[in-house]
């Protein structure tokens, strides 16, 4: 187990950048439509009161990410505490789905890339001469493929949505943020996801696998 | 076997604990994959046995009591240097992560430099910390000192004796830098082609073999003793006796006994004669 819990180790600390920078990306289109989103409210409707173009706003960045962000000022639309009028998950289910799917592009690069990085760069050398077993090395690069980059990907979707709320609460209305905070419901918030890799792990695992396999078999160019 | 490719045939060779052998041979003999065989790393036919255990079926148990350092292109240059001790410590239960950083702090090197920003050298010195740190029976060298100074190559060696070396432990080392180890060698085998070409112990190479810096005029006379091999130096030459009494070689000119280095290049043009 100790072994194993170090060949995971080891697939972090070579691949800590891939696993963030396609999350990072999706965080960074998100906040620039809701951006080009805010800006076109504005410049657009220039007849319409602040807080009309806040609710818009907010349904954009709801669509977006949130979970039918209310109104700001608007006393009536914040969302009850019942269960079923606080966050829809299917809304966030799409807002993480799209951070989902990249990192398992990223991770579908990843398994592909890995072993045969190891062998292109003559690395696999130094790694066979450790007590490992083939098994273990495999294993822990196909653990991390399915569950790595969809566990980081999913805790940046977290902290995305967070921010997106901030942009809102800067932007137009401090309520926004306190609103959206408290109407969250959590519990669907962290299951959702959570539910979806675990899912993923089933049927994805032989497809990275497959992908570890060919990874493991493609020649290497000779320069 | 490399696919359809026969790596090694008819090599074989023994040695014990406390020993130093050079496994020596021309680019493609076979001396990587004879080492790769040894490392459980390479499939091979016929009866081999590292340390008492078959590297086919006990990879593992043999890796644990064996070191191995190859040339300096082998260490992942992604990883740090702590990273990388700090893996080791964890996946080896030989690895002595304190001596590992006591080795290193002697060194320019830093923990926290990254592999592939450092030297060729500081490289070797990482990958000579992390050999001497793992309590291994045997210690496998590759080609380990290719593309390094004189100094760092001269540097590898002092450490490697100093702080490696003893009585229970073995080394079992490949380079073409020859003349570097061979104040080292308690062992001498050369390869070539994938077969054993010689196979001795340091200590009687000169009692088989001699070199004659022949006088001008006795040039014939040493010819029709068969040497070995036949060299011509500035003003000089040389022939590599095998198995001829020093007696009869005095009286030609100066005797002494071969380099590794040129009984190696004897060696092999023998054999490409044959």
């Amino acid at each position: 187990m100790n072994q194993l819990i170090f060949a995971l180790k080891r697939e972090y600390w070579e691949c800590k950048k891939q696993l963030v920078v396609v999350p990072l990306i999706v965080t960074g289109l998100f906040f620039l439509m809701a951006m080009v989103a805010t800006w076109s409210h504005h410049f657009s409707d220039s007849d319409v009161s602040i807080s009309e173009k806040s609710a818009q706003v907010e349904r954009t960045i709801a669509d977006l990410g949130g979970e039918g962000l209310s109104a700001p000022g608007d006393v009536e639309t914040i969302p009850s505490n019942s269960d079923d009028a606080r966050g829809d998950p299917k809304e966030y289910f799409w807002f993480s789905g799209v951070y989902l799917a990249s990192a398992w592009l990223a991770a579908m690069f990843y398994a592909l890339s890995s072993l045969f990085n190891d062998r292109r760069d003559k690395s696999i050398l130094y790694w066979k001469t450790m007590p490992v077993s083939e098994l273990q090395t495999v294993i822990a690069k196909l653990v991390f493929a399915i569950l790595g980059f969809s566990i980081v990907a999913i805790g940046i979707s977290w902290v995305s949505a967070i921010v997106l709320l901030g942009y809102a609460h800067i932007v137009f209305s401090p309520e926004v943020f306190a609103n959206e905070m408290v109407s969250m419901n959590y519990s669907k918030l962290v299951i959702w996801p959570l539910i979806t890799v675990l899912v993923s792990l089933v049927w994805c695992a032989p497809v990275f696998a497959l992908l570890l396999y060919v990874s493991a078999r493609v020649k290497k160019c000779r320069s | 076997m490399h696919g359809n490719f026969l790596a090694l045939n008819d090599f074989s060779f023994e040695l014990g604990a406390g020993r130093i052998m050079g496994l020596i041979g021309p680019n493609g003999a076979g001396k990587t994959t004879a080492l790769r065989c040894l490392m459980g790393m390479s499939s091979y036919l016929g009866e081999l046995t590292v340390l008492g255990k078959d590297p086919s079926k006990e990879r593992m148990d043999i890796l644990t009591d064996v070191a191995y350092i190859a040339d300096t292109a082998i260490l992942p240059s992604w990883i740090t240097v702590d990273q990388l001790f700090e893996y080791t410590a964890g996946v080896h239960p030989k690895f002595d992560l304190a001596r590992a950083n006591s080795f290193l702090r002697q060194t320019e090197v830093s923990k926290h430099s990254t592999i592939g920003t450092l030297s060729k050298g500081m490289i070797t010195q990482v990958h000579l910390a992390l050999a001497i740190s793992i309590d291994a029976k045997l210690l496998v060298l590759d080609e380990p000192t290719i593309g390094l100074d004189i100094l760092y190559r001269k540097r590898f060696y002092e450490q490697l004796l100093n702080d490696y070396f003893d009585k229970g432990k073995t080394i079992l080392i490949t380079t073409h830098q020859v003349e570097e180890v061979e104040h080292l060698l308690t062992d001498l085998l050369f390869i070539k082609n994938g077969n054993t070409v010689l196979s001795m112990e340091m200590e009687t190479v000169g009692q088989q073999f001699v070199e004659l810096e022949a006088n001008d005029q006795n040039l014939e006379q040493a010819r029709l003793l068969n040497p070995i091999h036949e060299r011509k130096g500035l003003g000089v030459t040389a022939f590599i006796f095998e198995g001829v009494e020093e007696a009869k070689l005095v009286p030609l000119g100066n005797i002494k006994t071969p380099s590794v280095a040129d009984l190696f290049v004897a060696k092999m043009s023998e054999r490409e004669r044959q």
